[in-house]
């Protein structure tokens, strides 16, 4: 998820400057994360120049919203990455933009440049909400990922899926309410 | 009115919302509601926490290399801009009180007059908007298409249309040409929805502005695929307002 040698505690630290309005610490968050949650805007959005105009959005949100940010209330990645899906998944609800062409890779393997103590944190909570992911009927599973990750929409999700939109409602309802006791 | 989501779950609604399956319209009922409704706040929080790690499956991208210096410029710009706004506010709030004051006793009368005295040594108040400068795109002997009024101060500019709608398919984005800033335009981003007012911020110097080409060409959805305009472009210059 980060660049080498940062953790959370980095990112906490920076962010905590950035809240005081010190543009290196600001300058350093942007290095240290702009990839992935280009990644994640990228991914949603399709579009690099759109993407860009969004990324910088998302940097500029994090700018003014930085005094905001509360560390035991989220990590600095939970944080980064909600502003980021937020304003890509408002951008594409707003432009309605044609779904992506490509299908999804789903057997992505992790990233195994993180540092250490990172991505023992980050794997943990992938590898509990994927063992709740595997107690689903397929295709439920599949249809999380979509979502989440391409930001697709619960019509988008009946077109992906081949199914009436009723059909996609219920699927996400029966499959929230058992991810949400699976996860506790 | 009541909402359809009124009586769901909240964490259905919670995780719906995080995952991003709900239409724009439900999204932003949610969001505006979770401001007011800890319970969902706090549920909205949990599942961000569940579902931030599938982050992992998204591959690292590079934006252009020059994007952190776009948004550096931006800053100090923005923070201008929320010091006016903030000017403006205070100002509208004063003008409010000072208008409910009038309205109350004679004792009151004197508090307002106190305020007036207020408002006119506000420094807010002695700040005028520069007077901007205008470039109309037009092609032809057409209606003009766009117009553009831009702040050579605060360097802040709005594309307004006149006749043009928004292209099936595609989207219009702005460019500016300077032999100052290098051969080829540079793009100063996708205008989106054209139906209502475009704000843009322009980060390079108000001379190059000034005396800068702009032009508005049709591209892909999303922008240009190239970094320099592929499509039909129209053209504009500024001039001043003041005569």
């Amino acid at each position: 998820m980060l660049a080498k040698n940062h953790t959370t505690e980095t990112l906490v630290s920076l962010l905590e400057r950035v809240a005081q309005k010190d543009q290196a610490a600001f300058s350093e968050l942007y290095q240290a994360t702009h990839r992935k949650l280009f990644g994640i805007v990228l991914r949603i959005l399709s579009k690099q120049a759109l993407a860009e105009d969004i990324l910088q959005e998302v940097y500029l949100t994090v700018w003014q919203k930085a005094p905001a940010f509360n560390s035991e209330v989220a990590s600095p990645v939970t944080w980064l990455a909600t502003i980021a899906r937020n304003r890509a998944i408002d951008e594409i609800r707003k432009t309605q933009l044609p779904e992506q062409e490509s299908d999804v890779d789903f057997d992505l393997i992790l990233d195994d440049k993180m540092r250490p103590e990172e991505a023992t944190s980050q794997r943990k909570e992938l590898q509990k909400l994927e063992t709740c992911l595997q107690g689903l009927e397929s295709p439920k599973a599949e249809m999380i990922k979509a979502a989440y990750l391409n930001g697709e929409s619960r019509e988008q999700l009946s077109r992906r899926f081949n199914q009436p939109l009723g059909t996609i409602k219920t699927w996400l309802h029966r499959s929230i309410k058992q991810l949400q006791g699976c996860m506790k | 009115m009541k909402h359809d989501l009124e009586n769901e779950n909240i964490d259905i609604l919670a995780a719906e919302y995080v995952l991003g399956t709900l239409s724009q319209d439900d999204r932003q009922w949610v969001a505006d509601r979770a401001q007011q409704d800890n319970d969902l706040q706090q549920a909205i929080d949990r599942w961000q926490a569940h579902f931030v790690g599938l982050n992992e499956y998204v591959t690292d991208e590079r934006p252009r290399a020059d994007l952190l210096a776009d948004i550096l410029a931006k800053i100090p710009a923005q923070s201008e801009s929320e010091v006016r706004t903030l000017g403006r506010d205070e100002l509208s709030l004063l003008r409010q009180q000072l208008s409910r004051w009038r309205r109350l006793t004679f004792a009151s009368v004197a508090m307002a007059a106190c305020l007036l005295v207020m408002l006119v040594i506000n420094p807010f108040t002695s700040t005028s908007p520069e007077s901007p400068f205008v470039a109309v795109f037009q092609a032809d002997d057409q209606q003009p298409a766009f117009i553009m009024s831009l702040n050579l101060e605060t360097r802040a500019l709005t594309v307004r249309s006149v006749t043009a709608k928004n292209p099936q398919g595609k989207t219009y984005q702005l460019w500016i040409k300077s032999d100052d800033i290098g051969p080829n335009p540079r793009s100063l981003g996708v205008l989106g929805s054209v139906v209502e007012p475009i704000h843009k911020q322009v980060d390079f110097d108000a001379n190059i502005i000034r005396h800068a080409t702009f032009g508005i060409s049709v591209e892909p959805e999303g922008g240009s695929p190239t970094g320099l305009p592929t499509g039909p472009a129209i053209h504009g210059w500024l001039y001043p307002t003041e005569i």
